[in-house]
Order: C-alpha cells, then structure tokens, then sequence
C-alpha cells in the first residue's frame, strides 16, 4: 500500500470510527431518551393523575360552590320571603351608632328610602323624643350585658306620624370582644299597642260607667293596706249596693238601669276627693276607699252626703228614680289580715245596713259580731237549700172566719220548715234570711205551687177554699209575679179568686208606681189582694185609696192589747172605720179571747182569724174541722145564735 | 471541551490545507490513536492545544491567527448547525448584548457539561459596545475570530480593538465594537 492510500485508510478508519462512535453516542442518547421519556410518560401519568385528582377537586368545590351559592340564594329568598311575612324591616348600625344598611321594605313602612334612610345617618331623630331615653338605656345595657335587646318605640313616619314599633337587635362582636356593629329588626305593632291600651282600659276600667272596675279596685285597696302598714296612714273601705236597682231593671228595663249606674257612678266620684278612690265591682255595687279618715264621725257624714247625694232623682226612660243604697263600711286597722277580710267585713256591714235599713238606705260600720251572724246565715242557707231539695218545707193552714156568722172565709198559708236538727221552724227563724240569700224566690214559688195543688186537693173533696199567701216583698219585686201566678192558676185549673195575695206595707213604699201596675195585673187576673199588719208600718191612706186592695188584715199587736190599751182600741177602731168608709173588707189578726172578738164584732170588723177560732193545721185535718165546724154553725144558726163558734 | 470544536478545527485544516496536512497533523499530534471525535462528545482541552501545536509546526502559521480564523470559520459553522442560534438578532449589536444573559444560558442547557467563557457586553451607546472576555483557556484570539465571523454572518463593518487586560495573554481581553456601517438585513 502507497503512503497515499495509507492516508486515506486511516481517514476512512477514522471517519469509520467516528461514524461507530457517533451511533454508540446515538444509541446511549436514544436509550437516555427512551428512558426519560419512559419516566416523563410516568411523570406525565403522574401528572395526569394528579390533574384529575384535582380536577374532581375542584368539581366538588365548584360543586360545593353552586350548592353554596344556591343554598344563599335560597336563603336570600326566604330572608326576603321572611321580611315580607313578617312585615319586619332589618337594619345594621355601625359601632358609633350611624345607620349603615336599611332594607328595602322600609320604604313601605317609613316612607323613607333605604338609601335616604342611610344618609341621614341617624335614626334616633325619627325616634320619639319621649321613647329616646328608654330605647338608649335598653340598647346600651344589651350592649353591656352582650345579650339581644327588644323595647317597643315609637318612630316618625315620613308623613310626621308616629307609630309604634318593636326593634329587637344584636351587638356583633369580633373574637376578641370588640363590637363590629348592632343588626336587628323593627317591626310595627302600632295596632297591638292600641289594642293593648283598649284591653288594658278594658281589664282596669268599667265600660259602662267608665270608672274603675274591681280588678283595679282590688290592687287600690291592696296599694292602700301596704300603704297604711309602712306609713300609718289609716284608710276605710266601703261597699255600696243599691237597693232598688233590680226593681229599675225589671220595670223601667236595663237601658235605665244603665243610665242610673253612670248616674251613681258620676256622683260617687264628684263627691270624693281626689286621692279617694271609687269603682264599680259588678252590678249595683260600688266600692270606695277613703284616705286618711280616723274620725267615725266623718265617715258617717260622707255616708250621709253620699246617700244623699244618691238619693236624687235619676231621670231615666221618662221617669224619675230614687235611688237608696246600703253602705258597708270596715275600717283598716293593725288586725286587718288583708285586703279579701276586708272585703268581706265591708260585705257583712253592707248585709248588716240592708238588713236593719231595710230599702231606706242606710249605712254600718263592721262589728266583730258579724262575722259569727254571716256564719249563722251561711249555714242557714245551705241548710235551706238542702230543705228544699229534700222537701223539708211544708204548708199549715189558719181558718180565717166571718164574725157575723161564723162561716168559714178561707185560710191563711204559713209556711213551716220541718229541720231534722232544729224541729219545726218559724218563719221568722228564716224568711228574714231567705229573702237575703235569695232562697225566698224558689221557696215562694214553692208555696203557690204548693197552694195550688191543696185546693185542687180539697176540691175533690167538695171543699171550695180560698187560700192566704204571703208574698215577701222580694219575691213581690223579682220578676213577673203575676206571670207566675196566673201560669199556675192556669196549670192547676184554679179559679184566681180562690188565691189572696198579702203584701206588706214595705212593699207599696218602695216603688209605687212599679207596686200598682202588679197589684192591677193580678186584680185584672182575679186574684184577691190583702194588706198584711196593717198599722205595723207607713200605714199611708193614700196607698189604700190608690191600690186595688179588697182587704186590711189589721195587726197583731193592736188586738192583743185591745183589752187592756185605750191607744190600741183607737187604733184598731179608726182601721176598722176606715176600711168601711172605702168599701174595703177588713180582717183582725191573733184573736185569741171572746172579749177581744166580741170588741171587733161590735166595731164592725168583718173577718177574724186566730187561736180562738182555731190554730193552723195541716192540709189534710182541714176537711174535718170545716165538717165539724159547719155543723156547730148549722146548730148555732138553728138555735139563733149570732155569735162565732169555737173550734 | 465540547466535540464540536474538534470536528470543526479538522475540518477547518481539511479545507484550507488538504488531507495530507490534516492527517499529519492528527498521526503526529501524539493523541491516542483510537481517537475519534464526535461533535457531541466531550474531549480534554490539551488534545486541542496538541492539535494547533501540530498545525502550527506543519503549516508555519501563527498561533493567534490560526485561533483568530478558525473562531471566524467557527462562528459561521455554529450558525450552519443551529440556525435558530441566530434568529430572534437583526444585528451584532444586538446579538452580543444578549450572548451572556441568554445564548450562553440556552447552550448551558443544550450541553450542561460545557465550560463556557464569561463574555460581558455594555452598548457604550448606539454604535459602540465593550466587551470584556474571561477565560482560563486563554482563548481571546479565538474570539476575536467568533467576533470577526459575527460581523460576516450579519454583513456589517465594524471597527474592533483589543486590550488585554491580564498579563497572561488572551486570558481576559476587552473588545470594543464600534460600528462603521450598517448590514443590509
């Protein structure tokens, strides 16, 4: 080989060797590359895992964000949902008290803007001047106390108004106790709040007579008892009921009766002074305290005055009414348990002054010896009740006869009361009560139906008898006592003539004119009329001139001392004349003796009735004795004797 | 050193002085003789240095302006084998302001064992730059040539001078580029 080609061998060897070289470096570099791209295809799978991870990642978030924000949306429309129900309007304040947010119904219930709202600023000045002081001290002890704060507030309207308004709010601070603002919310209770005030008028104040009620009279009078017990200041109670109201009621209806409780009600407060205190408690009855009085003297005058005062004319429904009322009067003492004793002490004295002021009016002061009479009478009344229900009660039966002839006229009911403790009663042991308690009622009403029965008894015995009942006078003046009457006449088919209805003397001076218009009822319903203990009472001539009466039944008292008292035979004779010379039939009561009989004979008073005729009996011995007594008489007319027989 | 300085000096004596001269250059340069470079590969500095010795003593010309045209043929070559190296450039001047802060950093990540020089560039002002050249490898002649190359590639006449600034010459050198003219593109 040349040198030449030697040369170019080795370049050829070289190049060739370069070329092996280069495709070792191309190898090491492919496999480099094959390997990294091996790992980036992990860390691309790494990374593509990683993205999904985090794309799901925020899926969820993005989900949870949606959810979120439809969840606030939501909430947003129920908020707005919620203001609109509830007709509340929120508002925020920022710490040194400017407003900062409004919502927009305020508009609907200021009138203001939000915005407008917002840029005043403030809103204590739309806050009530008299409410700024109140709304201030609640927010701040809130604030203090770091609880949520309600008052009630009134705040101006755009159009000047005022109306009340309920703000609650909150004071929200940040973690380290630092107020960051007060939100709340403000409602209008405008209407509550009137309604309130009317309930409260209504729960403390008497509609009708627009005076304090008993609820309020109640916490007065409990005022009052503190009030003496710390400061010694003595006070007394009274009760004042009215007599004659129920008789108002009934004959002039309740429109008048209305009018006279304004009536007593507007003098009882124009008579008092002004720390005195009068309400009404219910009904016809009126409470009053009177402050510091000690002098018995004194309280008796304003009884006085007030009675009076009371007693004046009401002008109601065109007529004119009087009014009487009995005063109950308990004054407070260190004894006094409270303001319920008190009460009831002032209620037995008012029981007290009815009782011994009998429809005149009239005022007591509490004794200690009343509380053991309201026992008794308690006691009384719940025995009565019983009686009635167990049919305790019975009737007895007084022959009433015709002096001229002996013949029999009819028979007086008297009540009697078969107690299982006490034995037969009088009706004086209890009328005096039932009339007070109200039993009189059921227990007249028992009697007429009693009556009633008895004569249609001794008319299927052939006897035709004509029966006396008392009437009390409470009975007389509740309800329509004739109505009663002739629905049980009619009931029982009675003739009414049979039925003779005594009425005191105390009934025709209480309402005169509501007294006539009964008595001409029943006398157009053919009930006879007899004026019982006559010359006991009033005794008014013009009564007997103006009233329907058929017969003067003339008292007890006077025939009992007729043989013995100049004063009782005058008496008795001018009754006797009287009846006669106005054609009316007169009856003596409790003839007991010939003398006393013969005396009234001789006098010409036609009826008698008494022991010496004959004693009550019950219903069934009357058929004997009118047999026995009828055939004495037969015997006596035969033989011409004039005078009376005795049974 | 980075292979393609190698490839590129063989070639460079190839065409300017034959076969002959380049394969007496490499069988008496005393390198191993199972040598090949590759243009990717990495070889030791002083088989460079070897390789100008033997040129020098078969050629007869001057080390430094061997270095100097082979930098200029080197510039020209870098440019024919990575032709984005000089796109994004319009002119020297702007290619040499960016040689340190963004060309040196892309061949740092092309070849990360490579030992590039610190190649400093301030404009003076619109038409003048300065310069400054550092390396161990002393090689300041060389980059010279790259300069030379670079006004070549961008066909624009500049006036360069030189100063050494290190007793070791081509060490650390301070060029200063003022332009004379500018290129056509």
């Amino acid at each position: 080989m040349s040198s030449r080609e030697a040369m170019y061998a080795r370049k050829a060897e070289r190049e060739r060797r370069a070329r092996l070289e280069a495709e070792r470096v191309i190898d090491s570099k492919s496999l480099q590359i094959y390997e990294m791209n091996n790992h980036l295809m992990k860390v691309n799978e790494s990374l593509d895992r990683r993205i999904r991870e985090r794309t799901r990642e925020l899926e969820q978030a993005h989900a949870q964000v949606l959810s979120a924000a439809a969840e606030l949306a939501e909430a947003n429309q129920r908020f707005e949902l919620v203001l609109k129900a509830s007709r509340a309007s929120v508002w925020e304040v920022s710490p040194d008290g400017a407003l900062v947010y409004s919502s927009p119904n305020i508009e609907q219930v200021l009138g203001f803007r939000p915005e407008d709202m917002v840029a005043q600023g403030s809103y204590l000045g739309l806050i009530h001047p008299d409410d700024r002081r109140r709304l201030r001290r609640t927010v701040i002890a809130a604030l203090d106390t770091c609880q949520p704060f309600e008052v009630e507030c009134r705040i101006r309207r755009i159009d000047g108004e005022y109306r009340w308004f309920r703000v609650s709010g909150y004071g929200d601070r940040n973690a380290e106790g630092k107020l960051q603002r007060m939100v709340g919310a403000m409602i209008d209770v405008d209407a509550q709040v009137h309604h309130a005030e009317v309930i409260q008028r209504m729960a403390t104040v008497d509609y009708l007579t627009d005076i304090p009620n008993r609820c309020s009279f109640n916490k007065q009078l409990q005022r009052a008892i503190e009030d003496a017990r710390k400061f010694g200041e003595p006070f007394v109670l009274m009760l004042i009921d009215l007599d004659n109201f129920k008789e108002v009621n009934d004959t002039l209806g309740h429109g008048a009766g209305d009018v006279v409780l304004k009536e007593v009600a507007r003098r009882l407060t124009d008579n008092l002074k002004g720390y005195d205190y009068a309400a009404r408690l219910g009904g016809d009855e009126f409470g009053v305290i009177l402050r510091n009085v000690t002098d018995r003297r004194h309280v008796i005058a304003i009884c006085n005055q007030l009675l009076y005062m009371l007693r004046k004319p009401v002008a109601c429904n065109g007529s004119s009414v009087e009014v009487y009322a009995s005063i109950g009067i308990t004054e407070y003492d260190l004894s006094t348990e409270d303001a319920e004793s008190m009460l009831m002490q002032a209620d037995m004295a008012m029981y007290a002054a009815k009782r011994r002021h009998l429809r005149e009016g009239g005022c007591e002061f509490y004794d200690e010896s009343f509380g053991s009479d309201m026992l008794r009478r308690r006691h009384l009344e719940q025995a009565m009740k019983k009686g009635i229900a167990d049919n305790e009660f019975c009737l007895h039966y007084q022959p009433q006869s015709c002096l001229a002839t002996g013949e029999l006229i009819g028979v007086e009911a008297l009540l009697r009361w078969n107690n299982p403790l006490q034995g037969l009663m009088l009706p004086s042991a209890f009328i005096g009560a039932a009339e007070e308690n109200g039993l009189i009622i059921p227990l007249g009403e028992w009697v007429i139906r009693k009556v009633c029965e008895d004569i249609l008894h001794w008319r299927q015995q052939g006897l035709n008898v004509r029966v006396a009942v008392n009437l009390s006078p409470v009975q007389f003046n509740h309800g329509d006592i004739a109505d009663y009457l002739r629905q049980q006449v009619i009931r029982h088919n009675i003739d009414p003539g049979l039925i003779e209805l005594e009425i005191t003397e105390s009934v025709l001076v209480s309402n005169i004119d509501w007294t006539k218009s009964v008595l001409e009822i029943l006398n157009e319903n053919g009930f006879r009329i007899s004026l019982d203990d006559f010359g006991s009472g009033y005794s008014s001539l013009t009564y007997l001139h103006q009233l329907p009466i058929d017969m003067i039944k003339i008292d007890r008292s006077f025939v009992e001392d007729l043989m013995n008292d100049e004063q009782s035979r005058i008496i008795t004779r001018s009754i006797i004349n009287l009846a006669n010379s106005l054609g009316l039939e007169v009856l003596a009561e409790g003839v007991e003796s010939w003398q006393q009989l013969n005396y009234l004979l001789q006098e010409g008073c036609h009826y008698a009735q008494g022991y010496l005729i004959a004693r009550p009996m019950q219903s069934h011995q009357l058929a004997d004795w009118i047999t026995e007594h009828r055939s004495e008489y037969l015997a006596r007319r035969k033989s011409g004797t004039q005078t009376l027989s005795l049974a | 050193m980075k292979g393609v300085i190698f490839t590129e000096f063989l070639d460079y004596i190839e065409s300017q002085y034959g076969i002959p001269v380049s394969d007496q250059i490499i069988t008496t340069s005393g390198i191993p003789e199972d040598r090949v470079y590759i243009a990717s590969g990495t070889y030791p500095f002083g088989e460079l240095q070897q390789l100008i010795g033997c040129t020098h003593a078969a050629t007869g010309m001057p080390v430094p302006e061997l270095l100097s045209n082979f930098g200029c043929h080197m510039f020209a070559a870098l440019i024919r084998r990575f032709p984005s190296l000089a796109d994004g450039w319009e002119d020297v001047y702007s290619l040499l302001l960016d040689v340190d802060r963004k060309i040196h950093v892309e061949v740092g990540k092309l070849f990360p064992e490579a030992e590039l020089p610190l190649i400093k560039a301030d404009a003076v002002d619109d038409d003048t730059i300065r310069l400054e050249y550092r390396s161990p490898r002393r090689l300041a002649d060389f980059a010279e040539g790259m300069l030379r190359g670079c006004f070549q590639h961008f066909g624009e006449d500049f006036a360069l001078s030189r100063r050494e600034l290190d007793s070791q010459t081509g060490q650390h050198a301070e060029f200063i580029l003022t332009r004379r003219s500018r290129g056509a593109s």
